[in-house]
């Protein structure tokens, strides 16, 4: 290709601190054709987008929020690595964003990167708001003071970004500083004053609408009841307004897939079609409205502000074992799936917090675990009333969840205090004003997130979908001739792979109570939880997940002991187990995504399969001596 | 270039600074208004809390604590911000109002 005819586009990077506007304006320059990814090595998102300005081609960089160059947390020691030219593609232009109420401060960073020797400007967010707080700012005479050009914007009304897009055009033409601004953090807060003192004629005063409504959201005692509540909504929300279209979804797979059987000569092919491919596929797209759901809920209550004022409220409370309050929503979240809940934990600046809070979502009662559930409560625990309208069965499901929780929030504490001890991140959080983010940004936002979560998450999950198909299905051989589809069908999986996988460990799962067709329910399992229903329907060879696979587990005699397969023990053993086994695929996949690497998917999978053998050998053990 | 420190002391704050002793910015309660004398910037956290602003002769001002007493939000260099007790103890001040007696 002929570089003269087009040339290389150019490269311009946009520094600042979070809650800068950076975003806004990275949006109101790129659109939405932003590519997003993780940069090499580390878990912080790296994301870029092509924009023209008078006719020449650019790629602008959204650097991560950073406060300084001297680094701290995984994200700023990007921005250092990238300025620097060591992570490929430094850029050869800056324009540090910096939100005109809080200068003082951006200034302090800009003294640094100036020293870079990179072409730089100024641009000012949020200059509306600045006025409407009573500020008032000389931009000619800070341009003249800074050496560099300096223009003001309103990133979400889009004033000032056709000059902003003539700027960027020709970054060679810049202006550079004649004197260097001093590098040592002292000197350098002297410099910042020195030249606010002349450019700043009046200060902008405190938001008043954010100090009424935090009188209010902050309150000693109102603040933890507001918080109690959109905690309870968000969860609710989650929860409810993603189950239709997750059974719309679901339900469209399903008529997929006998479209397929019927359609299409029985055979390998069609099976592979519809029950390894398209289900495959279903088990991936399933999660997306749950995603959609949490993000668009999570990047409201952010940028409106209110998400810092949340973990404000809880922080304490966090810290207790080990935490910090941006936590709590991922682990609340967590309830609905793991999935968004790691994915929640984007929010959380310090690496050590951060991982801490992925390797223990997987501990709280996501939504998958209530069918296993279901099915055990409903034919093994008596229907009946403790005290008033409490009930046996909701006792049980209630302490579930309660072990489930509890245990995450215990694992947390030892973890802080063992494996992943203290780094130097202080808790330090800003309680930005409130602000109405607009629906382009919100869009923006969401669709970036669920279409990361789509490409790097979703191939795994298909990718292994199809691998556990094959167990299923493999060695193919023929059934009885005089069998029925039903018992045809159990004879497959009892001799397939998974089938033979199921009996091999059956010695290692005899402590716990299970036999070796809870075995293949275990092996079938690792996909998704929930599939250990639809698989111990497969093997009692029974027609449907509801009635008579209740009362197909509740009749299995063992035929060497001429026990109950399924007694107290037993059962007790199994809801034990799926209170703390990662059986989750797409879990560990987007652990995998969050962290990049599979060491951590590797260790939570493994610190809770220990957890959860030895939890139900005792739960085995304790009920056995009970009734024994 | 004009000296940092002659042009951050305004002729109202000297007085002050002479006669008080510097106490912990943690100690103070909701309302006060200080100004940073020293962070202690031995341990990673203060050195980090000089870069993000928390500089000496930076007026700051306590704006709450969290309903549990911890975090504290404080309010500087235009915007609000909170550290825990336990970093706000890196930070000495002195009082430059007499709300903190409070």
């Amino acid at each position: 290709m002929n570089t003269a005819a087009a040339p290389v586009p150019l490269r311009l990077g946009l520094v600042g601190s979070p809650n800068s506007g950076k975003t806004t304006l990275f949006n109101a320059l790129t659109g939405l054709r932003a590519k997003v990814g993780n940069y090499p090595g580390v878990t912080v998102e790296r994301r870029e987008g092509s924009a023209t300005f008078e006719g020449r081609r650019s790629v602008v960089i959204d650097l991560p929020g950073s406060y300084s160059l001297s680094p701290v947390s995984p994200d700023e020691e990007v921005v250092v690595r990238v300025l620097d030219g060591k992570l490929n593609g430094a850029p050869q232009a800056l324009a540090v964003v910096a939100d005109a109420n809080t200068l003082e401060r951006s200034l302090l960073m800009l003294a640094q990167i100036l020293h870079r020797e990179i072409p730089t400007c100024l641009v000012l967010t949020m200059t509306d708001e600045f006025r409407a707080r009573g500020g008032r700012l000389d931009i000619p005479r800070l341009e003249r003071a800074l050496g560099i050009p300096v223009i003001g914007v309103v990133g979400h009304r889009g004033i000032g970004i056709a000059k902003l897009r003539r700027l960027f055009a020709k970054p060679e033409d810049w202006s550079r500083p004649h004197v260097m601004p001093p590098e040592e953090v002292h000197a350098r807060a002297g410099w910042v004053e020195s030249i606010l003192e002349h450019v700043l004629t009046r200060h902008p005063g405190r938001s008043r609408k954010s100090d009424a409504i935090d009188r209010i959201v902050l309150h000693p005692v109102i603040g933890p009841l507001l918080f109690a509540a959109v905690m309870v909504a968000f969860f609710q929300l989650i929860f409810a307004w993603a189950q239709p279209a997750m059974d719309f979804i679901d339900a469209g797979v399903t008529a997929l897939g006998n479209f397929v059987h019927t359609q299409l000569p029985a055979g390998l092919f069609a099976d592979f079609l519809a029950d390894g491919l398209i289900a495959g596929v279903g088990s991936v797209i399933i999660f997306v409205p749950q995603i959609a759901l949490l993000f668009t809920l999570l990047y409201f209550l952010q940028d409106i502000g209110y998400m810092a004022r949340a973990a404000f409220v809880i922080d304490r409370v966090m810290a207790g074992v080990g935490l910090e309050g941006r936590a709590f929503v991922s682990l609340l979240s967590s309830y609905a799936c793991a999935v968004p809940g790691i994915m929640a934990t984007r929010t959380i600046p310090s690496p050590r917090h951060r991982l801490v809070t992925i390797l223990v979502a997987p501990l709280m009662t996501c939504s998958a675990r209530l069918p296993v559930y279901a099915l055990l409560i409903g034919a093994f625990v008596p229907a009946v009333s403790v005290a008033g309208p409490f009930g046996l069965q909701g006792l049980v499901l209630l302490a579930l969840y309660l072990i489930g929780s509890l245990t995450a929030l215990l694992v947390a504490s030892v973890l802080t205090r063992t494996l992943l001890q203290e780094d130097a991140m202080p808790f330090y959080m800003e309680l930005p004003p409130y602000r109405m983010p607009t629906a382009t940004l919100l869009i923006g936002q969401v669709w970036r997130s669920t279409w990361a979560f789509l490409r790097r998450a979703g191939t795994i999950i298909l990718a292994v979908s199809i691998v556990l198909w094959c167990l299923l299905t493999f060695p193919q051989r023929p059934a009885p001739p005089d069998a029925s589809p039903a018992e045809a069908s159990r004879y497959a999986i009892e001799h397939s792979f998974a089938g033979q996988a199921g009996h091999a460990i059956e010695p290692l799962i005899a402590p716990l109570g299970f036999d070796w067709k809870i075995g293949i329910g275990l092996v079938a399992s690792l996909a998704a939880r929930e599939v250990i229903v639809a698989t111990l329907a497969q093997i009692y060879a029974a027609t449907d997940e509801d009635a008579s696979l209740r009362a197909a587990v509740q009749n299995d005699i063992d035929p060497r002991t001429g026990q109950k397969v399924f007694d107290a023990p037993t059962v007790a053993s199994l809801l034990v187990f799926f209170i703390f086994a990662l059986q989750c695929m797409s879990t560990l996949a987007v652990m995998r995504r969050e962290t990049n690497s599979w060491r951590w998917p590797a260790f939570a999978f493994s610190y809770l399969l220990v957890l959860a053998y030895a939890a139900s050998f005792g739960a085995h053990q304790i009920v056995g001596r009970l009734l024994g | 270039m004009a000296l940092p420190t002659e042009s951050l002391l305004t002729e109202s704050l000297r007085p002050t600074l002479v006669c008080d002793v510097s106490v912990p910015l943690s100690s103070l309660a909701p309302g006060s208004r200080a100004t940073i004398t020293d962070v202690d910037a031995s341990t990673p956290e203060g050195h980090r809390l000089l870069e993000l602003g928390f500089l000496p002769e930076t007026e700051i001002r306590v704006v709450r604590r969290a309903p549990l007493r911890d975090p504290i939000a404080f309010y500087l260099r235009g915007g609000q911000i909170c550290l825990r007790r336990s970093e706000a103890a890196l930070i000495r001040v002195i009082t430059t109002d007499a709300e903190s007696a409070a």
